[in-house]
């Protein structure tokens, strides 16, 4: 039978109508519950900052991730804690779905509800409550973001550690997710600079970590007695939503200096040897390794201009910052450190800044002294126009250049092509000497159209590939998502238990804990309880 | 009036790859960190400032023009209130379009275009304006008589009865306020200080038909501009000044399609005049201003440089520029014909760009835009500051001999 017009049409424009009823029978969300929760939350919050209008609902449906649309029923804007246990309070009396929303600048799909319920979008907490120069830690509400904290530390003469995002993302949600330091990863990640938190548990009840909730003073050291701050890193949301943190700042540099050695060849063990050294001599305020492809996203303020950077820049690049309470002293750090590296690799040439100036100086948006400042907001995230998926390794540094070279055919071969200048194989390979050590954190992402369907199948293939080579090399996806990913795929855990042994035990202690602390199943919900199993495919 | 098409339609579907890849990164909600140095200024988008919901971001009416698309939803109310709470200043798309090439502003106009279309634009909100262009030709409902008063004793040209190189296009608000007649008529007195050789169309100048244009009914609009192009050719100018930048922007993208006219704002003719020194500013205005970029003449048309050779040149005058100048600029209020409907909210934006003043220091706003000076100076009459506003021709023509 010959398809209507109305049909064809609707297949041509892959019309996926709108994806509002996610369960058959659901216990959860159900429809005369929405509305009576809804009517609680009007009056708990105010008019103005609950509502189930669809032109609201589609603003929070989708996010830079190739994750299906996926509709809240209702999006609130709680603005305060006690609005938080509010929202909470109302979706357990009616058995409604909680998925907290930092700022919402997401790759992975992880504010995007599975199943409907509430959105809770805490961009209304916009508050730094504290920030403390002389002791070095801000206290700050979800809706702060790295620009409004970084300048505001940098009053006080302090800054805090350049998050591998946008200068718009959040800070908590990124601090508790993971935070990925482009550059100064010898202070550890984001997530290591969590000194307490303040959470609503999915019960509506307050849990305050820390010395400082017990009253001691507010400090760096966690203790006496047990450290709760970090059980809820990587929970996405799980386990509470958090209302306010204290997080680490570090002192400011007055004056900063640049050393930029660049090797020709592409040899990523030279470059590994070399971060090492320098990681270890620890002079280096700011430390990064970027291939040339990855200098073009990293500096480029478009794909066109990123390429052209890409192409002038040689294979291998580390961008050193050295910093100081004069200019001398910056410059007598960056003069020691080059000499050093002269004398072990001879084989590297060196920079000058003003060639990068030259190089930048017909890109509008590209200031390099604020840069340094405030660091780039279109670095990656913000340069996409389309999707992309992000693979994170930890690892030892000579395991990474072991495998980096598998990694980016195993990209290759799947992703093949996209609109992208850039050849999806050199589209972000750099590596992180991670706290001095040799442990070090290296990314594979892949970028692709979103708009072209057989593009998102080779992307995920590409990914796919990536991550169980890099599984199979015995290495640890960085996003820790395993644990939410538990009864997924058929013989999964089997799967995961052969490759990590430790991942299903880890996997049951983190379910318990989770039934534990939210009896109703309510707070991003990801797995149900009787079977312990996702019903859905959900990315991390 | 014969209704005819003016432009090429572009409909919203053909931006289908724009509002499809927008990965909501969020960088079209304030100025690029890079440009920023007070972050508490870091927001730009004011109907997303003030209304929050992601929606209300340029992010969100992309997402909106792409559900409609995959017919995921339906238009409701709240969709015009998302849609025309928008103050179209162009700010998302200044930073949007350097990094992804997406053009937001150009979707949300064409998505205002096919909500006209559809029949799902709130246009009783906009009843009034729409009835007073249709009465009066003039969106505040003054009568053309009233409007053309500002001219008295001014001997200026009648430009359809006697020949002159250039046409001064009034536009919609200067003639309409008392308030703003002082200023059309010293733009009017440089121009002849200048030596500059114009006229005006008098009464039979109509709406430029901007406001039709913001609320997205480009039928109306284009009858409008008809009329006025029929005037524009009937008088045989081909050089046009104005000094409303809502006027220069429709004269420039709109009308230049149907004629071959050059057109220019008030700021540029001022700039060359002090440039080839036709006339000197001798006189000192004491002052320590901040000079405001209207929307639609430094974000849209990049001039930013004439307006400040303008200032540089009057003597005593102290310049200091806003947190957000230049493409970071903030929108007045008045930008997207929000202020018909919503002047609570309007009137928030407007307060927000005071408060930005005070902070910076400035003892007074100077701007290029008629909307920009009456919604500056409507707030300061109810008390949001003590600022000082003056309009560029305003300011030049105090210090002119």
């Amino acid at each position: 039978m010959a398809k209507s017009k109305m049909r064809q049409e609707i297949e041509a424009r892959r019309v996926v109508n709108r994806p509002l009823v996610m369960e058959k029978d659901p216990v959860h969300n159900r429809q005369e519950n929405l509305a009576k929760a809804l009517a609680d939350l009007k009056d708990a919050l105010g008019e103005e900052w609950a509502t189930d209008d669809v032109s609201i609902l589609c603003g929070y449906a989708r996010d830079q991730s190739f994750t299906p649309a996926g509709y809240p029923h209702i999006v609130c804007m709680p603005g305060s804690t006690e609005d938080v246990q509010a929202v909470y309070r109302i979706a357990n009396e009616h058995l409604i779905d909680i998925m907290p929303f930092g700022t919402g600048l997401t790759t992975a799909g992880m504010t995007i509800p599975v199943y409907g319920g509430i959105l809770c979008d805490l961009r209304r907490m916009d508050r730094i409550l504290e920030i403390d120069g002389e002791n070095m830690y801000a206290v700050i509400e979800p809706g702060i973001n790295y620009l409004e904290l970084q300048a505001a530390a940098q009053r006080l003469g302090c800054r805090v550690l350049n998050p591998s995002t946008s200068a718009t993302a959040g800070v908590i949600s990124n601090h508790a997710f993971c935070n990925i330091n482009l550059m100064a990863s010898k202070y550890g990640f984001g997530m290591d600079n969590i000194i307490d938190v303040e959470m609503v548990l999915p019960t509506g009840d307050i849990l305050k970590t820390g010395p400082a909730s017990y009253g001691a003073v507010k400090g760096h050291v966690p203790g006496p007695g047990p450290d709760l701050s970090t059980m809820f890193r990587y929970a996405f949301g799980t386990l509470g939503i958090v209302t306010r943190m204290t997080i680490r700042l570090y002192p400011g540099a007055k004056y900063t200096q640049e050393v930029f050695p660049v090797y020709e060849k592409d040899r990523l063990s030279v470059m590994a040897d070399a971060l090492y050294m320098l990681a270890q001599d620890n002079l280096a305020l700011e430390l990064a390794h970027l291939m040339n492809s990855f200098f073009g996203i990293f500096i480029g303020d478009n794909n066109r201009e990123a390429s052209k950077v890409s192409e002038l820049m040689p294979r291998h690049n580390i961008m050193a910052v050295f910093g100081g309470e004069t200019q001398e002293e910056a410059d007598l750090k960056a003069h020691v450190t080059q000499k050093m590296l002269e004398e072990h690799f001879p084989m590297f040439d060196y920079m000058p800044k003003e060639a990068l100036v030259d190089m930048t100086e017909e890109n509008e948006f590209i200031n390099l002294d604020k840069w340094s400042k405030f660091f780039n907001v279109t670095v990656r995230v913000m340069r996409v126009r389309g999707s992309f998926m992000i693979g994170a390794l930890i690892d030892k540094l000579e395991n990474m250049v072991g495998i980096e070279k598998l990694m980016r055919e195993a990209c290759t071969n799947q992703v093949g092509t996209n609109d992208d200048p850039l050849a999806p194989d050199d589209a972000s390979t750099y590596l992180q000497p991670y706290h001095m050590g040799r442990s070090a954190y290296m990314e594979y992402d892949m970028y692709t159209n979103q708009s072209d369907k057989d593009d998102l199948i080779r992307i995920l293939m590409g990914w796919f590939r990536a991550t169980f080579t890099a599984m199979s090399k015995g290495m640890i996806i960085a996003a820790g998502g395993g644990a939410l990913i538990k009864g997924l795929l058929p013989m999964g855990d089997l799967m995961m238990a052969a490759i990590q042994p430790n991942m299903a035990t880890f996997m049951d202690a983190f379910t318990h804990m989770k039934m534990t602390l939210d009896p109703n199943n309510i707070s991003n919900r990801r797995w149900e309880y009787d079977t312990q199993t996702m019903k859905k495919f959900i990315l991390f | 009036m014969q209704r005819r098409i003016t432009a090429p339609r572009e409909v919203l579907a053909e931006l289908r790859e724009d509002y499809s890849v927008c990965g909501k990164c969020k960088l079209c909600q304030g100025v690029m960190a890079q440009q920023c140095d007070d972050p508490r200024f870091w927001r730009n988008c004011p109907s997303g400032t003030r209304f929050r919901y992601e929606a209300y971001y340029a992010s969100g009416k992309l997402e909106i023009a792409r559900c409609l698309d995959l017919v995921e939803i339906e238009p409701d109310e709240r969709m015009g209130h998302v849609l025309y709470t928008c103050m179209l200043c162009g700010s998302c798309q200044d930073r949007c379009y350097p990094v992804k090439e997406i053009h937001p502003l150009r979707v949300i106009e064409l998505l205002r275009e096919k909500a006209v279309t559809d029949e799902w634009a709130p246009l009783d909100l906009f009843e009034e304006m729409i009835g007073n262009i249709e009465k009066y030709d003039n969106p505040y409902g003054v009568p053309a008589d009233k409007r053309v008063e500002w001219e008295q004793g001014l001997g200026i040209k009648n430009a359809l009865k006697e020949k002159c190189e250039y046409l001064l296009f009034v536009g919609d608000d200067y003639g309409s306020f008392p308030s703003l007649v002082p200023r059309i008529r010293a733009v009017a007195d440089v121009l002849k200080k200048g030596g500059v050789d114009f006229g005006t169309l008098g009464r039979e100048e109509v709406s430029s038909g901007s406001a039709l244009l913001h609320i997205g009914d480009r039928d109306y609009f284009e009858t409008m501009a008809l009329s006025n192009i029929a005037n524009f050719e009937k008088a045989g100018v081909d050089k046009v000044i104005t000094a409303d930048p809502h006027a220069y922007a429709v004269l420039k993208e709109e009308y230049t399609i149907e004629t071959d006219i050059e057109v220019y704002h008030f700021a540029e003719v001022a700039a060359g005049l002090i440039g080839d020194g036709r006339i000197k500013p001798g006189k000192k205005v004491k002052t320590k201003a901040a000079y405001h970029d209207p929307c639609r003449l430094g974000r849209r048309f990049g001039v930013f440089e004439e307006p400040r050779q303008v200032l540089e040149a009057i003597p005593g005058l102290e310049m200091i520029e806003f947190e957000r100048s230049r493409k970071n600029s903030l929108c007045c209020g008045g930008g997207g014909s929000v202020f018909f409907w919503e002047p609570e909210y309007a009137r928030w934006a407007t307060g927000e760009r005071l408060r930005e003043a005070e902070h910076v220091g400035a003892e007074a706003i100077i701007t290029a835009c008629p909307i920009c000076v009456r919604l500056f100076e409507d707030a300061i009459a109810d008390g949001a500051s003590n600022i000082k506003v003056y309009d560029l021709a305003e300011i030049l023509h105090e210090s002119m001999p």
